[in-house]
């Protein structure tokens, strides 16, 4: 193999274990958040990021690629799910739909790479080019899946930020939303990349493949770098985007005396 | 807590009260709900919702507010729009 794709293939790798260390911390995490707070919403968002990282883990191993194909879209259902959860509870949204397209094209891939061809990013099992129809729409699905649940949660997440970015909320809170909806966007970067794979048997060997698999693994990198920033957000960071905002604090009153003020106020006003 | 002192923003204009007087009756009423010791920053969509919907509409309706019902269907509706602020903020 040339140096130059040897180099390459050894950034690939580091941003790849990179990846896959972040996802996890970011996914216990939010994991331990959950228990915490009883927030159950958060369970889906804490397995995509775990199962997401168990899989670059299985990735690196050579193992049959319809183990990978069954699990290969899970994280992106969790992240579905978890959008729904957390801003769309008891409110008509497209989810079921978007849930069905992406089983159906699920299972079509499955399917396909369990009888006919089996499919993986980048190719490198040999096949005819009688089978290149297949495997583009393998990349369509793929960008398809990927792009629904990020472009969602991105776009909802950006969406209520503008609603609230002039409301009086403490600011590390609004940029979390920021910095949640930007990273969700950027991913769909990945979705796109992976439109550019070429049909050729060589994986990682071939230029192309070579370039698309690093613009998709630094795209994951900047991802779960926003992860850890906009969920695991230090404390000096919270107090940095505070800067100048001051928080409410309410007067201690007894049960009786803060019952006679609403009373009062209600009289004069409501 | 801001997701209390966001709906007690919204409580405040619709009872034409302080936002003080308006946070302390959500207080109230979860205190109500789940006891004085429930901290405010384990509360959930769901317990705001059981809130909104019992000790809230309760407190109102005792209080003799006008359109105590009207202001609660209103409440909902605002927690159904800005339930991502209690997953943000907690986390």
């Amino acid at each position: 193999m040339e140096l130059g794709i040897l180099s390459m293939l050894f950034i690939i790798l580091t941003l790849y274990l990179i990846y896959i260390v972040l996802q996890m911390v970011v996914g216990i995490y939010l994991f331990i958040r959950m228990r915490k707070t009883k927030l159950n919403n958060i369970l889906p968002l804490s397995l995509f990021f775990i199962i997401s990282s168990i899989q670059g883990i299985m990735s690196l191993f050579n193992l049959p690629v319809i183990i990978f194909q069954a699990s290969l879209f899970i994280p992106s259902i969790l992240l579905l799910i978890f959008t729904k959860l957390t801003f769309f509870r008891d409110q008509k949204t497209p989810f079921i739909f978007f849930l069905v397209i992406m089983l159906i094209l699920k299972i079509i891939t499955f399917l396909v790479s369990l009888f006919i061809i089996p499919l993986s990013t980048p190719m490198t099992a040999k096949f005819s080019k009688d089978y290149v129809l297949y495997y583009y729409l393998y990349l369509l699905i793929i960008c398809i899946n990927l792009s629904i649940p990020e472009l969602w949660l991105g776009y909802s997440a950006l969406n209520y930020y503008k609603q609230v970015k002039l409301l009086n909320i403490e600011p590390w809170i609004k940029k979390r939303y920021l910095i949640i909806s930007y990273s969700a966007i950027i991913l769909f970067i990945e979705a796109i990349a992976y439109l550019f794979l070429p049909w050729s048997s060589e994986g990682f060997r071939h230029p192309q493949a070579l370039v698309v698999i690093f613009i998709v693994t630094t795209v994951t990198v900047v991802f779960s770098i926003g992860s850890i920033i906009g969920w695991m957000m230090p404390k000096k960071l919270k107090i940095h985007f505070n800067k100048g905002f001051t928080p409410i604090r309410d007067e201690i009153l007894d049960e009786a005396e803060l019952l006679k003020k609403i009373k009062s106020e209600l009289s004069k006003g409501g | 807590m801001n997701f209390i002192e966001f709906l007690g923003n919204i409580l405040s204009k619709e009872l034409e009260i302080s936002t003080y007087a308006a946070r302390g009756l959500i207080k109230l009423s979860i205190k109500d709900e789940f006891g004085p010791f429930f901290p405010l920053d384990k509360i959930t969509y769901k317990l705001i919702r059981k809130v909104i919907k019992n000790s809230l509409f309760f407190r109102m309706k005792r209080l003799e507010v006008f359109r105590f019902e009207e202001i609660r269907n209103y409440l909902l509706d605002e927690l159904v729009k800005n339930q991502s602020l209690i997953t943000f903020e907690s986390i």
